[in-house]
């Protein structure tokens, strides 16, 4: 089920092969196409903003380093999802960040700054209640989640990406996807049931 | 129902919440949902779950991010260093390998040339005078001090005064360089000295001035002291004369001659007549 599909178009190839040439105009474009994809990855996954903010500078970064070796035989979405994965979860396996984040305040991600679906104001006043109490038990369970089955459920229900997608974006068999995905919901669901909801 | 079982379950009924199951797991799902209410209940939070995951806000995009990506990387340098062309080893890119071999080639040739790593100089050119410092090697360039020329051939000798005026500076002989040695060797130009040995090679030779001065004084059809005796007269109507007469040769032959040197070769240098005759 690919919610969320991406077109390899001709476009994207002129603007890959320009920023090879090194015109900075075509990479630019390429920014602004995947930005708010790629910060919103990033998001789920660290959940924090500075941090992400700091980490999609480095994923664009990389990725334009790195241009030179994209062959072409994926995507350049899902190139650049597994760039900002793999930045996002080396970003949490560093010593000084592990120590920094059990410290901070959690993020929640429900307030009013933040951007909501559409449709969520639609509901009854009960229900979105229990929604909004959903939603801050849900984002303390996704901080304590390990960072690998929280990238998967950010992937799967966040971002909506087929199995196939999300094994080409963290670089693992489909079996290991629905495996990875299945733990992670399993122990969201004990957390937050063990919190009360 | 063992352990494995149960993780086999639950990774159907979490596939199933997302609908790729496939027709055969999808079958063998709905068998095990009519007997196990746990299991029902599971797919019931799973599809909640993820309902609320993909309900969950995210802040907006900084408005400045888009500038600060750009910043970080004309700072870091990327949009300078290069046009990304595919990236070669740089051991299978030519340019090592034909620096190699040319420093190779050279190295061969260096250790190659007769006398190790001296290099000689390489022939003078014909009719061209050969200095000390024309011998020079490359390796003694540095340590070797240059022999000091001959002191008729320094400069501050046979090279008159430096010119002051543009003009002088147009006129004035330009010394030339000797060979690579960078010292000042003004040299005799070769067409003067050739011209100058060939006048004196294929001309008559002139008469001396004794015989000179006997066929004046043949000619003049008086005796020796009376024609001493008339020249003096004269030389006493026109004094100033003498030395311009005495000079007009000297500078007529002289023409195009340009340096101390080459005028010094051409005056004459023999005994001086002129206190007792002068010349027509």
């Amino acid at each position: 089920m690919d919610l969320r599909p991406v077109e390899w178009t001709e476009n994207e190839e002129e603007l890959i092969r320009r920023a090879r040439e090194g015109d900075p105009g075509a990479f630019d474009r390429i920014v602004q196409d995947h930005l708010s994809t790629i910060w919103r990855i990033v998001w789920r996954i660290l959940r924090h903003r500075e941090d992400t903010e700091d980490v999609v500078q480095e994923v664009f970064f990389a990725a334009y380093q790195a241009l030179a070796g994209f062959r072409g035989e994926c995507r350049l979405t899902t190139w650049l999802h597994r760039i900002a994965v793999t930045r996002s979860l080396n970003h949490l396996k560093s010593r000084g960040e592990k120590i920094r984040r059990a410290s901070r305040p959690l993020e929640v991600a429900t307030e009013l700054s933040f951007e909501t679906p559409d449709g969520a104001a639609a509901r009854t006043p009960l229900v979105a209640l229990e929604a909004k109490e959903l939603a801050s038990k849900l984002a303390q369970c996704l901080e304590m989640l390990p960072a690998l089955w929280r990238s998967a459920v950010a992937l799967r229900d966040g971002e909506e990406m087929s199995y196939e997608e999300m094994a080409d974006v963290l670089g693992v068999p489909l079996g290991t996807v629905r495996s990875r995905l299945a733990r992670a919901r399993l122990a969201l669901r004990d957390c937050i049931r063990g919190a009360g909801v | 129902m063992t352990q494995d079982d149960h993780k086999h379950l639950h990774e159907l009924i979490s596939a199933m919440a997302d609908g790729t199951l496939t027709p055969e797991e999808a079958a063998q799902a709905q068998i095990h949902l009519k007997d196990c209410a746990d299991c029902r209940q599971l797919l019931h939070d799973i599809r909640r779950i993820a309902t609320a995951v993909g309900e969950e806000g995210v802040p907006p995009v900084p408005g400045y991010l888009a500038g600060r990506i750009r910043e970080h990387l004309i700072t870091g340098g990327a949009f300078e260093s290069r046009s990304l062309s595919p990236a070669i080893p740089f051991w299978k890119s030519p340019f090592p390998l034909a620096a190699a071999a040319t420093l190779l080639l050279v190295s061969v040739i260096w250790l190659a040339w007769p006398g190790g790593s001296h290099v000689s100089p390489p022939p003078p050119a014909q009719g061209e005078p050969q200095t000390e410092l024309g011998k020079d090697t490359m390796g003694e360039r540095d340590s070797a001090k240059p022999e000091a020329p001959p002191p008729a051939a320094r400069p501050s000798e046979s090279v008159p005064m430096a010119p002051k005026t543009a003009q002088e500076k147009a006129q004035a002989p330009v010394p030339e360089l000797e060979g690579h040695s960078g010292s000042l060797q003004p040299r005799v130009p070769s067409r003067l000295a050739a011209g100058d040995e060939g006048s004196r090679r294929n001309e008559a030779p002139a008469p001396s001035k004794e015989e000179a001065y006997l066929d004046r004084v043949t000619s003049s059809g008086l005796t020796g002291e009376d024609y001493k005796k008339a020249k003096g007269r004269e030389r006493q109507d026109a004094p100033a004369a003498k030395d311009e007469s005495a000079l007009a040769p000297a500078a007529s032959s002289a023409g195009s001659v340009s340096t101390v040197g080459e005028i010094r070769s051409l005056v004459y240098e023999g005994p001086d007549y002129s206190a007792t005759f002068v010349e027509d």
